[in-house]
């Protein structure tokens, strides 16, 4: 059995690195170094990183149910609008603590996801990517023109910010050390769902349904279940923007919502373990940067991210082991 | 051996894909304990009978295991019942490692961490290279590697019954006859094998009896003892 002619060259990697390389440990530590650089400097960039660290909230659960699962969704925009607005008129309409506004905003979105995704995700592939983003497109919808309970375009205003009890989050420079901290926990519960029995049935699905359910994985139960928990996920990232900000309105969980997630997860690396964290801050950084081009800031963002998919198809957190395919070569 | 309830018993099974008949009624049996191997030329059906067998495409007829009817089970049931399938092109999961391909094997029954490391040892006793490479992806394994692993996986669920997609596919020669031998080897022990294999020399040898499948029907079942050649083969294939 150990043959030459049934060996394989490479020598066997060690555990650690076969969930973490050394360049995506370094990059996960330029974007802590980027938090803490933002806590010093200040300013305008508070705002950006905040904005990021939500929406890495956001990606890690669109990771689980488009890189681990396999499955396409352009709509995840549809449960951050529920955890937004839920946010928002539990605590401004009925005077609600934030933090369980929040909480009851995710059981919301996730009863939704339930009976939203028992019938949508029988489709597969583009019909799964079309209603899925149907659903982002009706929500964003309702949020307009339900102007009895979302109030329309006017949105709502007056949001508080986190806290618990009389302890609030009211400093800027607070309010990113607080999502940095949620985003950090969110990464580590992602990461132990991954490894765990569960997220493994996961990756077995996207690498073959049919292969996975020969092994009694139960695929339909569980490309569910990744859907509620990126539904959980994106509500609580709609609900954190309502109470950082303290302003929503429908454009804010519009489509565009979708497109940019969808280009921070890819631009990070879908599938990767920290990829949703990296696409975040450098998508959010990189949009500050192209902005000192004027009138080009477009075009200039546009051939930005055409250029990473292109030489970095699996994203920048895959970036170390594409460098070191072609060191071998 | 076939007058007792046979392990897996199937009726009149029937596949379309589209309005294109892949595999006419067809009724075959597998004793417990027995090998079976099917043989037939390429497009004969035989991958499409493994598939309607284990549910991953719709078909009608019934399938009986230990003369329970399981026709209208899922895949993920048959799995827990313990028919296990190694698909052809072997099916891993290449991004995931060693490790979390066999623990993926395991998936229906998983007991305790004992009971998974008595399995794991189990593998390891029949495959040693794949001890060797626990932590490595299965993407970046050799062709036999891979294959070791595809087995390796499947008896993780120590299953009753293996049923096996050309296995040999792809490899050289000897690897081939090595992981077929490892097959033998179960079968002595008492595993249930339905095999599916291109290399009829290889699996005549294995197998105590075989079906010829051509034009999406058996043509013949026949202990395996009565081919004596080539030209017997042929005769079955072409007729």
């Amino acid at each position: 059995m150990t043959s030459p002619a049934i060996t394989s060259a490479k020598p066997p990697a060690t555990k650690f690195a076969s969930r973490f390389d050394r360049f995506q440990v370094g990059l996960l530590g330029l974007a802590a170094l980027a938090v803490v650089g933002t806590l010093i400097y200040g300013g305008y960039l508070l705002t950006v990183m905040q904005l990021a660290m939500i929406y890495g909230v956001f990606c890690i659960g669109l990771n689980f149910f488009m890189g681990y699962t396999g499955q396409a969704s352009f709509g995840q925009n549809a449960f951050a609008c529920i955890g937004g607005y839920g946010s928002a008129i539990l605590c401004v309409q009925f005077g609600w603590e934030p933090l369980l506004a929040l909480i009851a905003s995710m059981v919301i979105a996730g009863i939704f996801a339930l009976i939203i995704g028992y019938p949508t995700l029988r489709l597969r592939g583009h019909y799964l990517a079309m209603a899925t983003f149907s659903l982002g497109l009706i929500t964003y919808d309702i949020s307009i023109q339900w102007t009895s309970v979302t109030q329309g375009y006017m949105g709502y205003a007056g949001i508080p910010p986190l806290g618990i009890g009389s302890f609030t989050v009211d400093s800027e420079r607070w309010k990113l050390v607080v999502l940095a901290v949620i985003l950090g926990f969110s990464f580590w519960l992602s990461l132990r769902m991954r490894d765990s029995r569960f997220g493994r049935g996961l990756r077995a699905i996207s690498g073959s349904e049919n292969g996975a359910a020969a092994l009694g994985v139960r695929v339909p139960r569980f490309k569910l279940i990744a859907f509620i928990v990126a539904a959980l996920y994106a509500s609580a990232a709609g609900s954190l923007f309502a109470h950082t900000v303290g302003f929503i309105s429908p454009e804010v969980y519009g489509p565009q919502m979708a497109v940019m997630t969808f280009t921070m997860l890819f631009v990070g690396g879908v599938g990767t373990i920290v990829g949703p964290i990296i696409g975040a801050v450098v998508t959010s950084l990189l949009q500050e940067v192209v902005r000192g081009s004027g009138h080009f800031q477009d075009i200039a963002y546009a051939v930005v991210l055409l250029a990473t998919l292109i030489y970095a198809p699996k994203g920048l957190s895959a970036l170390g082991a594409l460098f070191r395919r072609k060191k071998e070569a | 051996m076939t007058e007792a309830t046979p392990l897996i018993s199937v009726r009149d099974l029937a596949a379309s894909y589209g309005h294109i008949e892949a595999l006419r009624p067809t009724s075959l049996h597998v004793a417990p304990g027995e090998f079976v191997t099917i043989l037939g030329p390429n497009g004969a059906g035989k991958t499409t009978l493994l598939r309607a067998i284990t549910r991953l495409i719709p078909s009608k007829g019934q399938v009986l295991f230990n003369g329970q009817d399981v026709t209208g089970l899922k895949t993920h049931d048959l799995a827990k019942l313990g028919i296990i399938m190694v698909m052809e092109g072997r099916g891993l999961f290449g991004d995931m490692s060693v490790r979390e391909n066999l623990q993926l094997g395991a998936y229906k029954m998983a007991g305790s961490q004992a009971d998974l490391d008595r399995r794991l040892d189990k593998v390891f006793t029949l495959f040693p290279r794949l001890k060797e490479r626990i932590d490595q992806t299965a993407s970046s394994m050799s062709g036999g590697e891979q294959q070791m692993l595809a087995v390796g996986r499947a008896l993780m669920a120590e299953p009753k019954l293996l049923i096996l997609d050309e296995p040999s596919l792809g490899l050289a020669p000897r690897v081939a006859t090595e992981i077929l031998s490892t097959l033998g080897a179960l079968n002595k022990e008492g595993l249930g094998i339905l095999l599916v294999e291109q290399k009829a020399p290889l699996a005549l040898k294995l197998a105590q009896r075989v079906y010829i499948l051509s034009s999406a029907s058996v043509r013949a079942e026949l202990p395996t003892h009565e081919i004596k050649s080539h030209h017997d083969l042929a005769r079955y294939y072409f007729s």
